[in-house]
């Protein structure tokens, strides 16, 4: 049985968190590009606050993990950095809401 | 799960709503076309023409220089479309309240219907406030200006109001923009 059969068996719940998910920055980095074709560098520092180092740092442990795709070129002599989402992170990013979804229905009383 | 978590992964939802509205509420543009347009009733069509061309220039550039660049997803040309069609109907509501010079103004209502499908269409994931609401009844309530004696400009009061109606919605969701992104720390 594969991990992806024991996740879907019907009444199981799926808690086991993705570590290259959660971490908070790489989690923001996820949500703001699954809702955008592609973002610049800079926006993403904008939107989520983060340092050229730190935002650098979690792009590529994104990126060696298969969960976003990276573009360099350059605008004159300007180096610009894009991020866009894959499609294994999409269906990443989704699965950990979906989980967090399921952790607050256990929450509520009756859950 | 805690208050904090829920409260942060909210906050998290929040910027990803304003990333993917992004394009929506870069509102300065919106302001210097909405003068342009006030302008352009006013009888100043080569100010208007430069406050429009030159603002959507500046502040496009602006606004990547600070915030950088977000392509949202769908079409752009659908959105382009749509823009186009809005600029049509509302210059056929004007040519319709020149021509009849009526009771109503047609081209406010017009317009305050533009808002609204354009309020569904840039801000999906943002959602309206209260001023959006509001500017969009004062469009509509705006269409009674030649029945209350406040059409000193005729045909042209609809515009005022339009190009006033664009300044406000601009400079709403310029704040609401702002407000959302955060400062960048330096290494």
């Amino acid at each position: 049985m594969t991990e992806a059969d024991r996740r879907s068996e019907p009444g199981r719940l799926d808690l086991e968190v993705d570590r290259l998910v959660h971490e908070p920055a790489r989690l923001g980095i996820l949500t703001v590009l699954s809702s955008v074709r592609s973002a610049e560098f800079l926006f993403l520092q904008s939107a989520l606050g983060l340092s050229k180092g730190n935002l650098s740092s979690h792009l590529s442990r994104l990126e060696a993990g298969g969960l976003v795709e990276i573009t360099k070129t350059f605008v004159g002599k300007k180096p610009q950095t894009k991020a866009a989402i894959t499609p294994a992170g999409a269906a990443a990013i989704g699965r950990y809401w979906e989980q967090l979804d399921q952790l607050r229905r256990l929450g509520r009383p009756g859950g | 799960m805690t208050d904090q978590t829920r409260s942060s992964t909210d906050d998290l939802r929040r910027t990803a709503a304003v990333a993917a509205d992004y394009t929506s509420l870069q509102g300065l543009i919106n302001v210097t076309t909405g003068i342009g347009i006030v302008l352009w009733a006013l009888d100043q069509s080569l100010w208007a023409s430069a406050v429009i061309g030159v603002g959507a220039v500046v502040w496009t550039v602006y606004y990547r220089r600070r915030f950088g660049r977000a392509v949202r997803r769908g079409s752009g040309a659908a959105t382009a479309a749509v823009v186009v069609a809005a600029f049509v109907v509302c210059i056929a509501g004007y040519a319709v309240d020149r021509a009849l010079a009526g009771p109503v103004l047609v081209m406010p209502l017009l317009a305050a219907a533009c808002f609204a499908v354009s309020y569904r269409l840039g801000y999906r994931n943002v959602g309206v406030t209260p001023v959006h609401q509001a500017v969009v009844v004062l469009l509509v309530l705006s269409a009674a200006a030649p029945l209350l004696g406040l059409d000193a400009l005729g045909a042209r009061t609809g515009m005022v109001v339009l190009g006033a109606a664009m300044a406000v919605v601009g400079l709403t969701d310029h704040v609401r923009l702002v407000a959302a992104m955060k400062p960048v720390p330096r290494d």
